[in-house]
């Protein structure tokens, strides 16, 4: 018996089936897969690794790295413009990560003057992998930080890990990594219903990606097809994917801009339908307290209270949290009138809830004086020891009024 | 009294004699030691003289030269030889002058990587070293893993750990892989058959992501007494391996005494409790005074001799604290007290699991009492060494349980203590094995085009795996090319691809009690089948053969049950022949197709059948290597002529051989298949098939082949001893199943077998 059967029979006994396809016969000559019709040139002698350029007219953004303050957790130490940054999106062979997944396709792209150039590089066969890289670093070549979405723990680690692979130490390390998943959690978690790039796209920056854009699950086998030489479309679809995935992510960084302004209460930002939402004024207090923007958080805490009030004020479940943000801002900011302000509309909108009115009695005893307040809410809430002492207090003061009260 | 008198007295035992098939005495054996070698580092052995040690053994010395000197080698030494200074003097003094130097140890399980830990860190605190050793497997949590990575220089981790959680994700493990100048793979015995044989398939990964990385380590093997530690080892690692040979250490005078129980059921070979014997003897070695452990099988057996052990130590002033149980399951702070309380001598006994097998350092003591075979004469061998302080006397007592191993090993002495006969076996080439991990190596490093693997060619598997597309194949390399990560598919433990686990529903919850392989669980855990697990009998209420899964439940009935199976082997090729006495023996390829139809219910003592049942499972196909015994082909008519019957002689020594043939191979008994047919298609007479239980065989039939002549000796003489009258579970099976001329018939064939003139 052959190899080739034995090894068949075997496999067989492994219930787990092998990837599908057609045979292929490994001594055949391979046929190229066709990169020049998909609009691309190779870049190599051996027509391993081919690249596409497309520029738009776009100006960039007059934003610097400093304006997004409390956006990102980090920001590098000096303010860059547009034109330091290198957008880049990789497309893989899976997800499971390790030395296994290779990125076939790296999207790059960056500002050259008043056009957006997106450059995209793709792999035809994986032992092309170190030109491939050996491109994406001389892209990086002048560019002081990598903007990516989800890059910190995908596409990066991806990227340093093909690194070792190829015997490149530390791809675009030098760079400092600007993952715009982070801010967008931060600004639009609490309003969306989830933070996918597309979902960003069509809320944020109102792009459409129409019925044409692949599936993410669909792509390591398209490009196996391409490998294979068989079909061209599925690679096709990946190419403009990615494209309009580097796009998205410029426009996306426009938007950072124009929501950074927009905390900072400027009025040249303009209006937006997502500021209409008490959840999105909270998540917006919350940056300015993290761009350490008192006025911001004081002026969204309360748009975000006039938002809530003014509604119906149906029991969501991110009440709780938000009334715990607002106690924590209020408090951080020393606000008590604020503070007082947040207190009473969550009680109105939920009642007889125990912190609430624990804080309230806080507040009443120590920062306003106003003991009889502090004692209905001490008495709503349970807390013996503090109607005690407080019955104690009001008895004494009764008995023989002590100016300036005290505790 | 103490431990010498009651030696003394339990020899003028009568009663207690009549049981004991051998008391061996151990004579002592004075140190042999030597001087520091040159390699040594200075620091080390000021360290080690701080700790009373001013030479070492020979067997120590001798191995730290060789190290020095580059060399990979496998140290087989007993039990408590002082066996881990061997790797660590090499290593730390590396490191003392390299502190980029890296090592890798290897521990089968994950309490002995624990022990080692404490033992290397108490070493580099003395020399105030920057040494860092880490502890890598299941429990690290996450956030000590970078740290580990990129600092620790020792590295103390099992193959499991290396095959999923280090290899695949080697490039964030690049120090470690660029200076990796050790890799230290303790008790290496255990890695044999199916599990073995994934391990050398693991190393080959490390030396080839190792080689990447451009380094080349030194093995340090380490292994209990086998036959071949150096085949084994070299085979493990695909290393050149110099043996170190010689053990320095010194020993007192040991005794050994096998204890076989009587019987209580003839005719099924059923003996007195293990459980109830081991009671009886380690109560009064408890009296003398002298510290003992007690090794059972189970985890249950534990606690039931523990409970019998504290009450009997109370009645000689014995607190219950002083007796202890250690298995799985206690916590590790509970494990250290109890090691250290033993040590100290503030514990008098220890009831323990093989989990106290291994190298755990617990000081030596008395007295060891197994309360049944550990399964390998190396493993025994283990657990003895538990026994034997320097200057005093000491004393095992191996007990047996009904089963055939057992029975084997206790009636066949001279087997046990000859020089080993255990040979163990991998095969890193077989062909299930070997794709998975190829399937690994390439996910974790594309293949070169002519790249071989541990020195196997494979360019025609990785064609085969391009053709199913799990690799690509580009200019230069094989790429691996499909979204799934290889290593979580591939289990380095379990013995097939999947094994049906046996639940008992009358427990909370439904306790696992055990697993068994697809072909097996047809025959023994059929719907309605009678399954005897730990003498304890259980009704089969289903068998699920889509999830894998049978319910059962206790019962207590009169009567047991027997599946017919039908089994068709094909032989498809012969790979190796040769002329065999009379006969001729074979080894090569065999498909096997088994279904099983029907059982029948036989009532106990009878041995009417009382009813019987279809049984409808789907018919199982394999393909494996065996080796097989053609006899001549006139067998038939002079059996005849003899008054005996071909067909029960077949079944009762195919029964035999099967139990016989796993000792030799360090093969567990369900390894290992035997099958008779009194007329072969292949061969056109009567033959004897043994066959490995694993899809493409894992070289327990090549070596059968190599020793048959040692395994037919060890049949004869174990029949000859069997106690039993014309059959017995432990060597031709129970008369009733066999026929009441197996025994006979096959000592016929056995006998034939062996005189050249007949």
């Amino acid at each position: 018996m052959d190899l080739r059967t034995r090894l068949a029979r075997l496999d067989g006994l492994n219930r787990r089936p092998v990837a599908p396809g057609k045979p292929e016969d490994p001594v055949r000559t391979r046929i190229m897969p066709s990169a020049a019709e998909l609009g691309m040139e190779s870049l190599d002698p051996g027509a391993r690794i081919h690249r596409r350029q497309t520029a738009y007219p776009w100006p960039p953004p007059t934003l610097v790295t400093a304006d997004l303050v409390g956006l990102f957790p980090a920001l590098p130490a000096e303010p860059l413009p547009a034109s330091a940054l290198l957008f880049l999106d990789t497309e893989t062979t899976g997800l499971a990560g390790g030395p296994g997944t290779l990125a076939f396709l790296v999207g790059l792209a960056w500002w050259d003057g008043d056009r957006f150039v997106v450059e995209q590089i793709l792999m035809s066969d994986p032992d092309g992998e170190r030109s491939l890289l050996e491109r994406v670093a001389s892209a990086a070549d002048g560019k002081e930080a990598v903007v990516t979405f989800n890059g910190a723990s995908f596409d990066l680690p991806l990227l340093r890990t093909r690194g070792v692979m190829n015997r490149i130490r530390g791809m675009l390390t030098p760079l400092a990594g600007l993952d715009l998943v982070v801010p967008s959690r931060r600004l639009w978690s609490r309003t969306l219903p989830d933070c996918r790039q597309q979902t960003l796209e069509t809320r944020i920056c109102g792009l459409e990606r129409g019925p044409g854009d692949i599936d993410g699950r669909d792509i390591p086998a398209a490009w196996f097809a391409f490998l294979h030489g068989e079909d061209l479309r599925g690679m096709a679809a990946i190419l403009e994917h990615n494209r309009r995935d580097m796009c998205g992510m410029a426009r996306l960084w426009e938007q950072l801009g124009l929501w950074a302004a927009r905390i900072d209460g400027r009025k040249d930002a303009g209006p937006d339908a997502l500021l209409e939402q008490w959840s999105c004024s909270w998540s917006l207090a919350r940056v300015a307290w993290l761009r350490g923007r008192r006025d911001g958080v004081r002026s969204w805490l309360n748009v975000a209270l006039d938002q809530l009030t003014g509604s119906a004020g149906d029991p969501d479940a991110d009440l709780g949290r938000f009334l715990r943000d607002g106690v924590r801002l209020a408090k951080g900011l020393r606000d008590w009138p604020l503070l007082s302000r947040v207190l009473t509309v969550g009680l109105e909108i939920l009642p007889g809830t125990p912190w609430l009115h624990r804080e309230a009695a806080i507040l009443h005893e120590h920062r306003l004086r106003d003991l009889d307040t502090a004692l209905q809410h001490a008495l709503q809430c349970g807390e013996q020891g503090r109607v005690g002492r407080l019955e104690r207090r009001m008895g004494r003061r009764g008995q023989e009024p002590r100016p300036g009260g005290g505790s | 009294m103490n431990l010498r008198q009651l030696l003394d007295q339990l020899r003028r035992d009568r009663r207690f004699m009549d049981n004991v098939t051998r008391w061996e005495v151990i004579p002592p054996r004075e140190a042999e030691y030597a001087d520091f070698p040159a390699a040594v580092d200075p620091r080390l052995v000021e360290v080690l003289k701080g700790r009373g040690i001013e030479r070492l053994y020979s067997h120590q010395a001798a191995a730290v030269r060789s190290i020095a000197a580059g060399r990979s080698v496998v140290i087989p030494t007993p039990t408590a030889s002082g066996k881990t200074l061997c790797y660590n003097l090499p290593v730390l003094g590396t490191m003392l002058n390299d502190p980029q130097a890296r090592a890798l140890y290897l521990f089968p399980t994950k309490a002995l990587s624990q022990d080692q830990m404490h033992e290397v860190h108490d070493l580099v605190t003395a020399l105030g070293a920057d040494i860092k050793t880490y502890t890598f497997d299941g429990d690290t949590p996450g956030t000590a893993r970078k740290a580990i990575r990129s600092s620790g220089h020792i590295v103390v981790t099992n193959p499991d750990m290396l095959h999923q959680g280090i290899l695949p994700h080697h490039t964030l493990w690049v120090k470690l892989f660029e200076n990796l100048r050790y890799v230290v793979v303790d008790e290496v015995h255990q890695y044999r058959g199916v599990f073995g044989s994934h391990v050398a398939n693991v190393l080959r990964r490390l030396r080839r992501i190792a080689n990447f990385y451009g380094s080349d380590p030194v093995f340090i093997c380490c292994s209990a007494t086998i036959a071949n530690p150096r085949e084994l080892a070299e085979r493990l690692t695909g290393v050149e391996m110099e043996e170190v040979a010689g053990n320095g250490a010194p020993q007192a005078e040991k005794h050994f005494v096998f204890y076989n129980p009587p019987v209580v059921n003839a005719e099924l070979g059923i003996r007195a409790s293990v459980v109830k014997t081991a009671r009886r003897i380690a109560e009064r070695f408890l009296a003398t005074g002298s510290q003992l452990i007690v090794f059972a099988r189970s985890r249950v057996r534990v606690e039931l001799l523990l409970t019998y052990l504290q009450r009997s130590g109370r009645k000689v002033g014995i607190k219950s604290g002083q007796v202890r149980g250690y298995r799985g399951g206690y916590l590790p702070g509970e494990r250290r007290a109890i090691e250290s309380g033993l040590r100290d001598g503030s514990i008098n006994a220890v009831v323990s699991t093989n989990a106290l097998e291994l190298g755990i350092d617990i000081g030596r003591l008395d007295v060891c009492i197994m309360a049944g075979y550990a399964g390998t004469v190396a493993g025994t061998w283990q657990q003895a060494g538990r026994a034997g302080r320097r200057n005093d006397i000491s004393c095992v007592v191996l007990i047996a349980s009904s089963s055939p191993l057992d029975q084997y090993i206790i009636n066949n002495p001279d087997f046990f203590f000859g020089r080993s006969p255990e040979h163990a076996t991998v095969d890193p080439d077989n062909l299930v094995i070997l794709m998975s991990h190829l399937k690994c190596a390439a996910f974790e490093l594309p293949f070169a085009a002519k790249e071989d693997f541990g020195g196997t060619e494979v360019t025609g598997i990785l064609d085969y795996l391009t053709e199913q597309r799990v690799l690509h194949r580009g200019d230069e390399r094989y790429h691996w090319m499909t979204d799934t990560y290889p290593a979580e598919d591939v289990s380095l433990r379990s013995a097939a691809p999947d094994n049906v686990v046996i639940i008992d529903d009358a427990t909370l919850g439904g306790q696992v009690i055990g697993e068994m392989d697809l072909f097996s669980a047809q025959e023994l855990l059929h719907d309605d089948a009678i399954y005897l697990h730990g003498a304890r009998q259980y009704h089969v209420d289903q068998l699920d053969w889509e999830r894998r899964e049978a319910h059962v439940r206790p019962v207590a009935v009169d009567y047991y049950t027997d599946a017919q199976r039908k089994s068709e082997l094909k032989t498809l090729s012969s790979d190796d022949e040769r002329p065999f006495i009379t006969g001729s023996l074979a080894v090569g390829e065999v498909g096997l197709v088994a279904k099983v139809t029907v059982f029948k219910k036989i009532k106990l003592g009878t041995h009417e059948t009382v009813g019987a049942g279809r049984v409808h499972l789907p018919e199982m196909e394999m393909h494996t290597t065996s080796c097989w015994w053609e006899l001549p082909e006139d067998t038939h008519g002079r059996m005849g002529d003899a008054g005996l019957d071909l067909g029960e002689a077949l079944k009762g020594l195919t029964h035999l051989l099967g139990r016989v043939a796993p000792v030799f191979v360090m093969a567990d008994p369900a390894d290992l298949r035997a099958l008779p047919m009194v007329r072969s298609p292949f061969t056109g007479r009567p033959t004897l098939y043994l066959y490995d239980a694993f899809p493409g065989g894992v070289g327990f039939a090549r070596r059968l082949f190599d020793q048959f002549e040692d395994l037919v000796d060890a049949a004869r003489s174990h029949l000859e001893r069997c106690p039993c009258r014309g059959g017995c579970p432990a060597c031709v099976g129970a008369a009733v199943d066999s026929g009441g001329t197996a025994s006979r018939g096959a000592a016929w064939l056995l006998a034939t077998a062996m005189s050249a003139e007949a």
